[in-house]
């Protein structure tokens, strides 16, 4: 079983430590949720993650190799990235927006064959978008736009997908959509690493969470143990209700706690 | 049509790659024709029924001398300088993934036109034939030197186009001290005309200066599809895909500057067209940026020659500049993308 782990990773930006060394290991099939305050380092991380941006001591390693020693094709097949800014440059189809996920996959000097565009057709089922394919992405809604920027990330058809709040900005029934689909991804072996701000969504989401808190991995574990009322109060600042409903669980922030939260 | 039933997608497919070497053969017969017309053209009365034949070899001695050495040389240097103009505006404007970029824009048009207009003004370039376009040269490669020490490898295309401004301004102001300081007013006038771009008493001296560097340079933008498509979703997406940015764009920069400075040296500066060209190709390409770089490059030869063929044209007065033609044109079209393009983001 696959798995893509980073330890003791330290990251510089403009000479400034920003993440302190972090550790964790996310497997094939698994939805790790990265969680903590604005400015803890989420991004950062994914981006070193997805090899954006360099790191400074330790390691990511993809089954043991580090993926810095992977050539750009290789790595671009195996690790996806899905980031914040979903715009298109260009008003191209919807189809051609995803099958720039193929990319990767496509020997010098040939087009995309029938496995890429299969896996084109099979993305965009995955993002119900197929009805769209010959839209251009600039006449979409807010909400079908994150789907097919989404599908564009699912044609790669990576061993793990690094998604940075793929449902910021949707209504709750597309954000349910895109967290459907990113369960359905994980279930045929995709192991997902997402940062999410939702605390509900990584509640009922994710396996596991990683909560960051200046720069450092404040708690790790299954959601129940991290989104404890202790650490939201520690570091999230925050007083919250959470329950169940429908046997799903849920947590509201309700109020800030005066006190600042300490390190 | 095939009577076998196919896959929608498949079928789509097929029409795109149809529609996409329908328009590149419908772009090269253009560019056919507009070259055999801008044979048929000039001071001399040879239709171009006769130009072809002293093409072929046959026809009187004194018609074959002005086609071979005059017409044939304007022609070709048209068809390098509008494919340059062409090429490397789909090529920017895909990279900065803007509508309104040219190739003007990195500032190697000034400098190669600073450089060329120094030899004018010094009077070395009535020392021997080449002087002139090999002073453009050089100042291209100043130019781009310049690009890359300024906005270096890892800056944004904002910093390129900053860069970009920075350089154009600088070049422009010396090529105003230039005139400033130039000895007489018959002078200043040599170097303004000069400035105004045209494809007038060439030869093929010419053509074989400049094509070297245009081949480099149209090899390093054609190449550049794939980047440019991945480009469509941003730097950080592009880069998770495989492609090194920063590498795409040290070939842009040197490809646009080899190829536009050699055309500037030859030419001098002709506006717009590395504008106007992929903006109008580009909905005939479903938008894709990588598509639209070859038949930028040949819509870009068309429109160039048809303006050369127009300049040409019995007009009162002085025989109208290639530039000061395509700014005439361009300029109220640049106008008009300017505000649709406001007009459709605002929306």
């Amino acid at each position: 079983m696959s798995t893509l782990a980073a330890e003791n990773l330290t990251v510089a930006l403009d000479g400034a430590t920003v993440l302190h060394g972090i550790d964790f290991t996310v497997s094939a099939g698994e939805i790790l949720g990265v969680i903590g305050p604005n400015g803890a380092g989420k991004t950062t991380l994914l981006r070193a993650l997805a090899r954006l941006i360099p790191h400074g001591r330790g390691r990511i390693s993809l089954d043991g190799r580090l993926t810095k020693e992977l050539a750009a094709d290789q790595h671009a097949r195996r690790i996806a990235y899905l980031g914040q800014d979903g715009t298109s440059g260009w008003a191209v189809s919807v189809e051609a927006l995803a099958g720039l996920g193929r990319l990767p996959h496509l020997g010098p000097w040939r087009g995309p064959a029938d496995t890429d565009r299969d896996a084109v057709a099979r993305a965009l089922r995955a993002c119900d978008v197929s009805h769209l394919a010959h839209r251009p992405v600039n006449r979409l809604s807010g909400g079908e736009r994150a789907r097919v920027f989404l599908a564009r990330a699912l044609a790669v058809e990576p061993e793990f997908l690094l998604a940075d709040e793929p449902m910021a900005g949707l209504d709750p029934a597309h954000g349910l959509q895109v967290m459907e689909t990113l369960t359905g991804l994980a279930g045929t072996g995709t192991g997902i690493v997402i940062v999410v701000h939702d605390l509900t969504v990584a509640a009922r989401y994710c396996q596991r969470l990683v909560l960051l808190y200046q720069g450092r991995v404040a708690a790790r574990g299954p959601p129940g143990a991290v989104l404890s009322p202790g650490n939201l109060k520690a570091y999230y600042g925050i007083r919250a209700h959470a329950g169940h409903a429908d046997g799903k669980p849920f947590i509201v922030p309700l109020v800030r706690t005066d006190e600042a939260p300490d390190p | 049509m095939s009577a076998r039933p196919e896959t929608p997608p498949r079928k789509d497919r097929a029409g795109v790659l149809r529609t996409r070497a329908a328009l590149l053969a419908a772009l090269a017969l253009a560019l056919g024709i507009a070259f055999v017309l801008s044979l048929g053209f000039g001071p001399a009365d040879i239709s171009t029924i006769d130009a072809l034949a002293a093409l072929a070899g046959s026809g009187p001695e004194p018609t074959r001398v002005i086609v071979m050495e005059l017409r044939l040389p304007r022609a070709l240097l048209g068809t390098m300088v509008g494919a340059t103009l062409g090429l490397s505006g789909a090529a920017l404007q895909g990279f900065l993934r803007n509508p309104l970029a040219e190739p003007g824009l990195i500032g190697v048009s000034s400098t190669a036109a600073l450089g060329a207009v120094l030899t004018l003004y010094t009077g070395i370039a009535g020392a021997f034939a080449l002087a002139l376009p090999l002073g453009g040269v050089a100042g291209a490669v100043i130019g781009v030197t310049l690009l890359q020490i300024i906005a270096g490898r890892g800056g944004g295309a904002l910093t390129l186009i900053l860069a970009g401004i920075a350089i154009t301004s600088m070049s422009g102001a010396l090529t105003a001290l230039i005139l400033n300081l130039a000895p007489s007013p018959f002078a200043a006038l040599e170097i303004v005309f000069w400035l105004m771009g045209s494809l007038a008493d060439r030869s093929f001296a010419h053509v074989w200066l400049a094509l070297p560097f245009m081949a480099v340079g149209w090899v390093m933008l054609i190449t550049l599809g794939r980047p440019l498509d991945a480009l469509t979703l941003g730097e950080d997406t592009a880069q998770s895909l495989g492609f090194d940015v920063g590498r795409a764009r040290t070939r842009l920069v040197l490809g646009t500057a080899l190829a536009v400075g050699a055309a500037t040296a030859i030419a001098g500066t002709i506006g717009f067209l590395g504008l106007v060209v992929p903006h109008l190709l580009r909905p005939l390409v479903a938008h894709r940026p990588g598509a639209l770089l070859a038949p930028s490059a040949l819509g870009g030869a068309v429109l160039l020659l048809a303006a050369d063929i127009a300049v040409r044209l019995p007009f009162p007065g002085n025989e109208l500049k290639l530039g000061v033609l395509t700014a005439l044109v361009g300029g109220p079209f640049f106008l008009w993308l300017i505000v649709a393009y406001r007009r459709s983001t605002l929306a």
